[in-house]
C-alpha cells in the first residue's frame, strides 16, 4: 500500500489553516496549485481564497536514525520484528493568498501566519502513520534516541510533527507564477515508514565450540 | 554444551563488571562429591551442594568429629590434602545413595538434581571431584555427562588396583586410584592452574603432586587455560541471551570477542598455543533461537 502520510499532512494542514483564517466571510483554502484551474475556479476579483501547495520534499538529515527499531512480539505475532528505520522527509509548503480585497488578503497573511505560530505542530492520526505498512505495523519510532518529534509509542493515538515559519520572499516565483501574491512559506518533517520489516527471534540457547585446531596441549619439550 | 543457566556468581574482577565486557574469569572452582552421610542436614543423607571454605567448616558439619569410616579414610583425607595443598576453598557435597553401585544423582531442572549434577549445576564449578562412588557403572554415566559439559572436568576414583597415573577416559575425565590424599592434591593443583590478567601468567601455581607424570599434568593444565577461556566466554557473553538474533548481534558479539582475544594475547595468554595462528570467534546463528560461537586457529596473515 502507498504511504498516504504526505496527503494525509497536507488535507490536516489545508483544514488548520481555514479553520485559521475563517472570518466574517470563509476562505476556501485548496489543496492544489494556483495555476490549476480545474480547482482554482472561484472568482478571484470577488472573492479571496488561500491555496496551500508542498513545493518540495526533501530527506530530513536532522533527524536521520540508524540501525533498526525493534517492534516487540505481542498477542497474535508473537516474533519481534526489526524493522529499517523510517525515511524523515522535509516538506516545504507555500500558502497563496489570491483574490478579493487588498485589505482581506493582508488579513488573511496575517491569520495564516498566526495560525501557523499558533500550531507548533500538526498532529496526525494514527491512520496516517500506519497507512502503507500493513495493518499490524509497528507504532514504536525509532530505536535509539528518540526525539521530541518521533512518532508516539505503541498503543499512542497520534503523531506530531514540528512546523516551521520559514523565509522565503521567493516562494511566488517557486510556484510558477509570472506576478507577486503574498504567500507564507513553512516547512513540516514527517516520517515516512520502511516497509522492510524482518521477523527475528531472541536468542535463547547459546553453545561455545572450540575447533579442532585449538589446543592448548604442549609438549614436554616446549614447556 | 555451554548454555544460559542461572546468573553467574559474582567474582572480583570477573565476570558482572559492568556488565557485557569479556574478561578473564578462570576455570572454575573445585567441588568434591563425597560418598558418605550428609551431616547436619536431617535429609538421609541427601545432601545439597554447600560451600567449604576450609577444613574446619567441613569438620563442623559433621559435629567435630569424622562420623563413618568412608568419610575418614576419603573424605576428610582429601579434603584436607586439597587444603593443605594450596586449595582456595571448594564446593562440597555427601551424599550416601553415590555408595550405591551406578548412581551419580538424578538430573532434574536447576536447582533441583541431585548427586553430581547437583554439582555440575552449580555456577562456579569448573572441576569435580568424584571420591567413594560405586564402581562399577559410574565411569559411563561421568563420560556421558563429560560429553555434555566439556566445561567441566572430572576426577574419578577408580578401583583399589587402579595405576597411580590418571587413565583418561576423555579429555576431560580421569580417573585415578582411590587414594584421597591424590585426588586431593591433584585437585588443589589444578585448581592453581590458572592465568591472571595482571601479573602475566599466574604465579599461584603450585608443583604438581610427585607422582604424576609431566605430561599427564601438561595435558590436564592445557584443559583447564581452555576450560578458563570457555568460562570467559560463557559468562562474558550471557548477556546475548534474549537479545534479537540478528547479525547486529553477532558482529558485536564478535567484535567483543576479538577484543578480548586481544588482551590476552598481549598478556602472554596464547603464547604456547598459536605459533603463528590467531584464534578467531564467530557466530554461527541457526534460524532458531540458537547461536553458536565457534572459536577457531587461524594462520596469520603475512
Amino acid at each position: 500500500m502507498r504511504p498516504r502520510i504526505l496527503y494525509e499532512l497536507s488535507q490536516r494542514l489545508a483544514t488548520l489553516l481555514e479553520d485559521g483564517v475563517r472570518g466574517p466571510n470563509r476562505v476556501p483554502v485548496f489543496l492544489c496549485h494556483p495555476l490549476d484551474p480545474s480547482d482554482v475556479r472561484e472568482d478571484l476579483e470577488s472573492r479571496t481564497i488561500g491555496v496551500l501547495y508542498p513545493v518540495r520534499i526533501s530527506p530530513d538529515l536532522r533527524y536521520r536514525q540508524v540501525g533498526r527499531a525493534v517492534d516487540s512480539g505481542r498477542a497474535g505475532r508473537p516474533r519481534d520484528r526489526l524493522r529499517h528505520p523510517d525515511l524523515w522527509v522535509c516538506v516545504r509548503y507555500v500558502f497563496l493568498v489570491a483574490g478579493g480585497p487588498m485589505e482581506v488578503q493582508l488579513e488573511v497573511v496575517g491569520a495564516a501566519l498566526r495560525t501557523l505560530h499558533d500550531s507548533a505542530t500538526v498532529i496526525l492520526g494514527e491512520e496516517a502513520l500506519r497507512e502503507g505498512v500493513g495493518e499490524d505495523a509497528p507504532q514504536a519510532g525509532p530505536a535509539g534516541e528518540r526525539s521530541s518529534h518521533s512518532l508516539p509509542e505503541e498503543g499512542g493515538e497520534s503523531g506530531s510533527f514540528p512546523v516551521r515559519i520559514v523565509d522565503d520572499p521567493e516562494g511566488w516565483r517557486t510556484l510558477g507564477l509570472t506576478e507577486h501574491r503574498f504567500t507564507v512559506s513553512f516547512e513540516v518533517s514527517v516520517p515516512i515508514r520502511s516497509t522492510k520489516v524482518e521477523e527475528v527471534n531472541r536468542v535463547l540457547d547459546r553453545e561455545i565450540l572450540f575447533d579442532r585446531n585449538v589446543r592448548f596441549d604442549v609438549d614436554e619439550e616446549t614447556s | 554444551m555451554a548454555t544460559a543457566r542461572s546468573v553467574a556468581t559474582p567474582r572480583p574482577g570477573g565476570e558482572n563488571r559492568g556488565g557485557a565486557t569479556l574478561s578473564w574469569v578462570g576455570p572454575g572452582v573445585t567441588a568434591f562429591a563425597l560418598a558418605a552421610e550428609s551431616q547436619g542436614t536431617g535429609s538421609k543423607g541427601r545432601g545439597a551442594p554447600r560451600r567449604c571454605p576450609n577444613l574446619a567448616a567441613f569438620e563442623g558439619w559433621a559435629g567435630g568429629e569424622v562420623g563413618t569410616e568412608l568419610e575418614e579414610s576419603v573424605g576428610e583425607e582429601a579434603l584436607g590434602d586439597y587444603f593443605d595443598s594450596g586449595g582456595r576453598g571448594c564446593v562440597v557435597l555427601q551424599d550416601s545413595r553415590l555408595m550405591q553401585s551406578g548412581w551419580l544423582g538424578e538430573e532434574a531442572r536447576a536447582g533441583s538434581s541431585s548427586g553430581i549434577y547437583a554439582l555440575a549445576d552449580v555456577d562456579d564449578v569448573g572441576l569435580i571431584v568424584v571420591l567413594g562412588a560405586g564402581a562399577s557403572g559410574t565411569e559411563g554415566g561421568v563420560v556421558e555427562l563429560a560429553k555434555r559439559r566439556p566445561d567441566l572436568f572430572f576426577l574419578l576414583e577408580g578401583a583399589e588396583d587402579a595405576s597411580d597415573q590418571p587413565r583418561f577416559l576423555r579429555s576431560n575425565v580421569a580417573v585415578l586410584r582411590p587414594s584421597g590424599t591424590t585426588l586431593g592434591g591433584l585437585a588443589a593443583y589444578l585448581e592453581s592452574v590458572d592465568f591472571t590478567e595482571d601479573p602475566p601468567f599466574s604465579s599461584l601455581r603450585i608443583a604438581p603432586p610427585g607422582s604424576l607424570r609431566a605430561a599427564d599434568c601438561l595435558r590436564m593444565e592445557a584443559w583447564r587455560l581452555q576450560a578458563g577461556l570457555r568460562r570467559s566466554l560463557d559468562l562474558g557473553t550471557r548477556w546475548m541471551v534474549f537479545e534479537v538474533n540478528y547479525s547486529l548481534l553477532w558482529r558485536r558479539v564478535e567484535r567483543e570477542i576479538t577484543g578480548f582475544f586481544h588482551r590476552l594475547r598481549r598478556r602472554g595468554f596464547f603464547k604456547e598455543l598459536e605459533h603463528g595462528r590467531r584464534l578467531e570467534a564467530t557466530c554461527e546463528p541457526s534460524a532458531t533461537s540458537h547461536v553458536t560461537i565457534r572459536v577457531a586457529a587461524r594462520q596469520n596473515e603475512i
